[in-house]
Formats: structure tokens, C-alpha cells, sequence
């Protein structure tokens, strides 16, 4: 694993997405996708909590759990349901490793966050907050949908899907997603206190 | 340099920088700024406005002069006006003591999202208060005092010993809470979607469910019922019974 191979990799995704994944996957070597996750799921977290009061390392590491751990899920359970519904073979650590790449999506949101950062105390008082949210909520859709689209040529590259079954099974696997999240967030944010019975 | 690689480094930069930026605290939160002021002006109304945050404000009965205390970020200013009898303080987000004199007549007090503390020791004096978003704690000692007072979205915590009131409390998605011992005078009060507890000495207390919450109404049976305080002017009044 080099720095110039990541960066390299890195760089075909945001220029060519979709022979980039057939490239990685003919890659032997794809442990460097868990630097950008964590890369990733690290300026997640210092960015949900650089506007609050609250930033310590136990917020933080929550944070930074809770990214992975929806990932993980998320990947797992996405895996699952190709394998199972449309019957292709595949392991979820290589899906893992190979979706892992699609986490450059949050390119989006960190090109957001300096803008936000270095504007904000001179632009945000002037705002509503109404349409600090409306911008909030167009951003996440826009990460949202680069990360899903990045993640579908991942998919079509190790499970060889086409657009229905990818949308199917995102569907599916956010349904299953919700049912498994919720209450394990709300069983570790009773364990940590955050919220009471 | 392959285009690849430039763009492999821009994203690590960014990604770097977003982080990096997180941490710097001055980056990320709205610059805070430190108000503290005072005057020996015998200011006859005193003007608040805030968007977000919180207001103490403390009317007192003996000493003259006004004093501002408090931190805001955004827009803000205070001023008097130009024959310095109104005190005028307009804040984005601000926490804020107020304390004015015994000069002081009106008062008006407005915050969107925020909370108020107001302790008035000074008599005859008007007060009026609107709430958008937020609690009210109102301890009054004082005679002579005509209240407006609406809150949404709130709750409202008032004490007032009074020998003369004229008042008018609306609360809107909120509980209150009114403790009084009056002697003269009318508070009608209203609560819509929330409780109210009253206790009052000195007064009838009239109370009535209405659909969605509860109305009443605190009145003396005495003679006070009418009473006029002039400081200076002149006042022509006309009472007419059928």
C-alpha cells in the first residue's frame, strides 16, 4: 500500500467512477479503502460536532462509532440482499473493501464544511435559519446521491448489477437498515445516558 | 503530474483542512463579543429587543442610571436616544443583565427564542413583554403597574405584590404559574394549550375552562379598581353610567 496508489485511486473515482471500481477490483492490494473511511468517518465527526460546545473525545469517538457502525451495517446488510435476492456470489469483507472507495463522495461535504467554516461568522448571521437548514438538507441530498451512485458502480463491478436491482436492494437494505439502527443507537444512548426512561 | 493524482491530492487536502478547520475554534463558532456600559441618565423607557438568548433585567427603585452587562455575537448595538430618555438595545443572540433606575416608566421587552428574568422594584411603571420561544421568570414589588405579557411557546413563573395592577397575560403553548397578593386592579390572563395555577391574595379570583386551555381573570371588589397615577400633565376624564 502507497500514499500515491491511494491518491491515484482516489483521483480515478472523482474523474472516471465507473471503470475506476473495475480497475480497484482487479487490484489485489484494497486494504488503503479503510484509510479513507476512516479519514472519512473522523472529519464526519469533528464536523457534526465542531458547532457545538460539546467537543471532547467521548463525543467524538461516539461519533466516529456511530459512522462506522452504520457503514458497516449498511454494507452488510446491502451485501446480503444482492446475494440473497439476485443469487451472485461474493464475500461482504471484498464488497466492504471495494464500497469503502465510495466514501470519496464525502468530498462534497468537507468542500461544504470549509466554505461553511470560513464564511459563516461573516454571512450566517444574515441568514434565516430556515435557509441554513434548506442548504443543509440540499447538501446531505447531494452526498447522499454521489455516495449511492459511487456505490452502484461498486456494486456493478463485484456483483455485476444493473441500476433496478441496485435500487432495489438499497431500498430493501435502508428498510432493514432502520429496523436494526434504531434500536441498538437507542440502547447504547440509554447506556451512555444521552437520553432516560 | 497525471490529472488522477492532482485530484487524489486535493481531495486529501480538503478532507484535511475540513478536520483541521473543526478544531480551530475561532473558525467555527460565532465571534463573541463583550458589551459593558453604563450611564448616569434618567432614562424614562427602556427598549429591548433580542433575537436569541437570554435577558435579566433588573428595575430598581432607589438608584438612578442604567448598566448593561452581557456577551452577543451577530449584529447588535445599544443607544439612547438623542434627549437620552430611552435606553434602545437591539441584539442578533446575546445573554444580557440589564439593571435601570427609578426613573424608568416603560418598559418593553422582546426576544424570539430566549428566556427573561425580570425583578421590578420601581412603582408605576409599564410593562410590556412578548415572548416568542422561551420562559419567563417576573417578580414584581412594586405599585401602580400596567402588564402586557404574551409568551408562545413557554412558560411563565410571575410574582408580583402589587397594591394597584392593570394586566393582560396570554400564554400560548405553555404552562403559568402566578403568584400574587394585590390589592387593586384587574389581571386578565389566558392560557391556551397549558395550565394555569393561580394563587392570589387579596383578590376574586374567576377562572373557566375554555376548549383549549383556561381563561380568568383577578379582580379587586374595592373602590381601587380605578386608579390613576400622573406624574406630571394634565388629564381630563370622563366616567359615564347608564
Amino acid at each position: 500500500m502507497s500514499a500515491l496508489n491511494v491518491i491515484d485511486k482516489i483521483g480515478l473515482i472523482m474523474t472516471k467512477p465507473r471503470s475506476a471500481f473495475e480497475a480497484i477490483l482487479l487490484d489485489e492490494s484494497r486494504r488503503d479503502s479503510y484509510l479513507i473511511l476512516i479519514l472519512v468517518a473522523l472529519n464526519s465527526s469533528l464536523i457534526s460536532y465542531s458547532r457545538s460546545s460539546n467537543l471532547n473525545m467521548i463525543n467524538l469517538l461516539y461519533s466516529f462509532g456511530h459512522y462506522l457502525l452504520i457503514w458497516f451495517l449498511y454494507i452488510a446488510i446491502l451485501s446480503f440482499i444482492i446475494k440473497r435476492v439476485y443469487k451472485v456470489p461474493g464475500g461482504f469483507i471484498e464488497f466492504l473493501e471495494l464500497s469503502n472507495y465510495a466514501q470519496v463522495a464525502f468530498f462534497i461535504v468537507a468542500v461544504t464544511s470549509i466554505i461553511n467554516f470560513l464564511l459563516a461568522p461573516y454571512f450566517m448571521p444574515k441568514f434565516d435559519e430556515l435557509i441554513s437548514i434548506f442548504l443543509l438538507l440540499m447538501n446531505g441530498i447531494i452526498w447522499w446521491f454521489f455516495l449511492h451512485v459511487l456505490l452502484y458502480f461498486a456494486a456493478k463491478a463485484y456483483f455485476k448489477i444493473d441500476v433496478a436491482q441496485f435500487i432495489v436492494s438499497v431500498l430493501i437494505s435502508w428498510m432493514l437498515l432502520t429496523a436494526v439502527l434504531i434500536p441498538i443507537f437507542f440502547a447504547i444512548s440509554l447506556l451512555l445516558g444521552v437520553v432516560s426512561i | 503530474m497525471k490529472t488522477e493524482s492532482l485530484l487524489g491530492i486535493i481531495f486529501i487536502a480538503v478532507i484535511l483542512t475540513s478536520m483541521l478547520l473543526s478544531l480551530v475554534p475561532s473558525t467555527i463558532k460565532p465571534v463573541e463579543n463583550t458589551v459593558k456600559a453604563s450611564g448616569n441618565e434618567k432614562i424614562s423607557s427602556v427598549i429591548i429587543n433580542v433575537k436569541t438568548g437570554g435577558v435579566r433585567l433588573i428595575v430598581n427603585k432607589t438608584i438612578d442610571g442604567w448598566f448593561i452587562n452581557g456577551t452577543y455575537s451577530g449584529e447588535g448595538e445599544y443607544k439612547l436616544s438623542q434627549d437620552k430618555s430611552y435606553l434602545i438595545m437591539n441584539f442578533d443572540t446575546a445573554i444580557m443583565e440589564v439593571i435601570v433606575g427609578k426613573s424608568v416608566k416603560n418598559i418593553a421587552v422582546f426576544i424570539d427564542t430566549g428566556f427573561l428574568h425580570c425583578i421590578v422594584y420601581k412603582d408605576n411603571i409599564s410593562m410590556t413583554i412578548s415572548i416568542n420561544n422561551g420562559n419567563t421568570n417576573l417578580l414584581c414589588v412594586s405599585d401602580n403597574i400596567s402588564l402586557s405579557l404574551s409568551i408562545s411557546n413557554g412558560n411563565l413563573d410571575a410574582n408580583i405584590i402589587t397594591n394597584n395592577i392593570t394586566g393582560d397575560i396570554r400564554i400560548k403553548n405553555g404552562n403559568a404559574d402566578i403568584n400574587g397578593v394585590l390589592s387593586g386592579g384587574r389581571i386578565n390572563y389566558k392560557v391556551i394549550n397549558g395550565k394555569a395555577n393561580v394563587v392570589s391574595m387579596g383578590f376574586t379570583h374567576k377562572s373557566r375552562e375554555i376548549s383549549n386551555g383556561v381563561e380568568g381573570e383577578l379582580f379587586s371588589n374595592g373602590a381601587s379598581d380605578l386608579s390613576i397615577y400622573l406624574e406630571d400633565g394634565n388629564l381630563d376624564l370622563l366616567i359615564a353610567r347608564k
